[in-house]
């Protein structure tokens, strides 16, 4: 479990700051996103937080972090709740555990960077297949693939597949994005770190 | 687990459960009805419902799959679909919602207060003292924002482009990692105490001592509070007590809640309205029953080895309030005792001592929290931001 010698003061302060950050990111951007009914929102949050994750993972490389992070950031959010609560909680703290075990694994370099972005942006769209299967049934997977094809067929040119493509594409542009970014910030901190120092 | 069988939330989501079970059997009624039902059960269930968002998909699976699957046999205005992929449409839609009610139903009443209960049974030790420095910190992060696209608006008008934003964001992190590492370097000062290192210490001693924790409203000695309790959970050490938390009505309307520490429920400790008969400490009333509620507690806790009471005063100085919980512990409790007052209170403290030979007899650590930085995170509003000039 998490014990409290693994973190020491400068640690727990990176978790709560950066979570904070995180679920504050959540709560006001996500809810104008909702109002305004913008498309992809979920992978943008999602990106946004992985972005977090990865700068302040990089500042405070302890293990057990981002699932505290991801637990902050999620009982911000549940703050400004309305009225669906499961859904986006277990959204957060999931993509915590995600990015935990990579982390873990891979430290924090490109590489990591750049499998976190991978993984960030099939999980959205991982995450709504299992949701709508939970809502629509096991067969919600095999009637997208159908229609994925009937649209294929009677339009041509693989317009359903491309479509389909299109969706994953943007998901991915997204979080590879949002890697890119917390890269170049956090060769910013570091540099502006040297320099004082 | 018995708690649970009887809760209302068990028994209308086993119903709903039911419902989804035979759905087949009548969808159109059985989807009317237990959208009554949710409504019976809490109104704020289906509102999603009325949201667009929630239809796109729905309208997409109705409108498309017959459209475009299965044997296009019927004709509509002339355009050919499948009724049969239609009918199965229609069925997997109605399931959705009524299984989004079902998840309604059983997470409508979630809230902050009840997923820190459960971390903290799930050992997540260090939720509470995190939590409490991010509730903190949330107002400086706030106002880090708004001093940055304040100044991005000031330089470039309303004209955002993507440069711009990113330009902001990095700022905005860069503030916050500043931030963050002037908390983490902001140390105790000479006369106030590290709650590690209090524990540390103490555990080195043989006998029990009484901890007096001063400071000045909004010093952080609440935080400090939650800092000791997670550090002691983390080490497997039993503590217990009640410790207050202040909560905001409105502007400059606020009580506080007192919670056990040892079973996490909370109660309204005081208010600032009039009541009638009750006790009164400044803007306050207190609620006469909670005090009594706080005896009974405490009478189920005195095996621990920790015993914190938050927000000890006049009242217990008068030998009301708390005053019985104080000689409880006075007589019964073998293990370190931890009390929190305001600073203007210290004079008092001998003559709140003078009740309790026993906690006045044992060895005493006083720590006074400095006004201006609080132990766990206060925030630093006016120097968060690192470099003015970007």
């Amino acid at each position: 479990m998490l014990t409290a010698d693994r973190f020491d003061r400068r640690s727990m302060v990176y978790i709560a700051i950066f979570g904070a950050l995180w679920g504050l990111a959540e709560a006001t951007l996500g809810s104008l996103m909702h109002l305004l009914h913008v498309p992809f929102s979920g992978s943008v949050l999602g990106s946004i937080g992985m972005g977090i994750v990865l700068i302040a993972r990089s500042l405070n490389p302890k293990r057990g972090s981002t699932i505290l992070m991801s637990l902050i950031a999620a009982s911000i959010k549940m703050l400004s709740f309305s009225t669906v609560k499961l859904g986006p909680f277990v959204a957060i703290v999931v993509e915590g555990f995600l990015l935990e075990i990579l982390l873990s694994i891979l430290g924090t370099g490109r590489l990591a960077f750049l499998f976190s972005a991978l993984v960030i942006s099939v999980y959205p769209i991982l995450q709504s297949i299992i949701t709508k299967s939970i809502l629509f049934g096991q067969s919600f997977i095999p009637v997208i693939l159908d229609l994925v094809a009937g649209i294929s067929r009677r339009i041509g040119h693989h317009a359903g597949w491309w479509a389909l493509g299109l969706y994953i594409a943007v998901h991915w542009l997204l979080a590879g994005s949002a890697a890119v970014f917390s890269w170049v910030v956090l060769k910013r901190i570091r540099r502006d770190e040297d320099h004082l120092s | 687990m018995k708690h649970l069988f009887l809760s209302r939330r068990f028994w209308y989501a086993l119903v709903v459960f039911v419902a989804v079970l035979n759905l087949k059997a009548a969808p159109l009624p059985i989807v009317f009805a237990i959208v009554i039902l949710a409504n019976f059960y809490n109104p704020a269930t289906w509102r999603p419902l009325i949201n667009v968002r929630f239809w796109i998909l729905i309208a997409m699976l109705v409108l498309l799959a017959p459209l475009f699957t299965g044997d296009l046999e019927s004709r509509f205005l002339g355009i050919p679909y499948s009724s049969n992929e239609l009918s199965k449409m229609i069925l997997m839609s109605l399931r959705g919602i009524v299984v989004f009610l079902l998840f309604q139903i059983l997470t409508i009443n979630l809230d902050s207060q009840r997923t820190r209960e459960l971390l903290l049974k799930l050992r997540f030790h260090h939720v509470d003292s995190l939590f409490t420095i991010s509730k903190e910190t949330l107002p400086t992060l706030r106002s880090i924002l708004k001093a940055r696209y304040a100044q991005i608006i000031k330089a470039n008008g309303r004209k955002i482009h993507l440069g711009q934003i990113l330009q902001f964001a990095s700022a905005v992190l860069e503030d916050i990692v500043c931030l963050a590492e002037n908390l983490s370097t902001e140390s105790y000062t000479d006369n106030s105490i590290d709650p590690y290192k209090l524990v540390e210490t103490l555990a080195e001693k043989p006998t029990s001592s009484l901890i007096i924790i001063l400071g000045d409203p909004g010093s952080g000695k609440s935080p400090w509070v939650n800092h000791l309790v997670s550090i002691l959970r983390a080490r497997n050490i039993e503590v217990t007590g009640f410790v207050s938390h202040k909560v905001k009505v409105k502007e400059e309307v606020w009580y506080h809640q007192i919670e056990n520490l040892f079973s996490g429920e909370r109660k309204s400790l005081n208010t600032m309205e009039k009541i009638p008969n009750a006790l009164r400490v400044g803007k306050f009333s207190f609620y006469p029953e909670v005090f009594q509620w706080v005896l009974d507690g405490t009478q189920g806790d005195l095996k621990a080895n920790w015993f914190i009471l938050d927000e000890v005063g006049p009242l217990e100085a008068a030998g009301e309030g708390f005053a019985p919980i104080l000689t409880l512990l006075d007589l019964s409790f073998g293990g370190n005792v931890v009390l929190t007052m305001r600073t203007n209170y210290e004079k008092q403290l001998e003559t709140l001592l003078d009740r309790y030979p026993n906690l006045k007899s044992r060895p005493r650590i006083i720590a006074h929290l400095p006004s201006s930085t609080g132990t766990a995170i206060q925030p630093l509003v006016d120097s968060v931001i690192c470099d003015q000039s970007e």
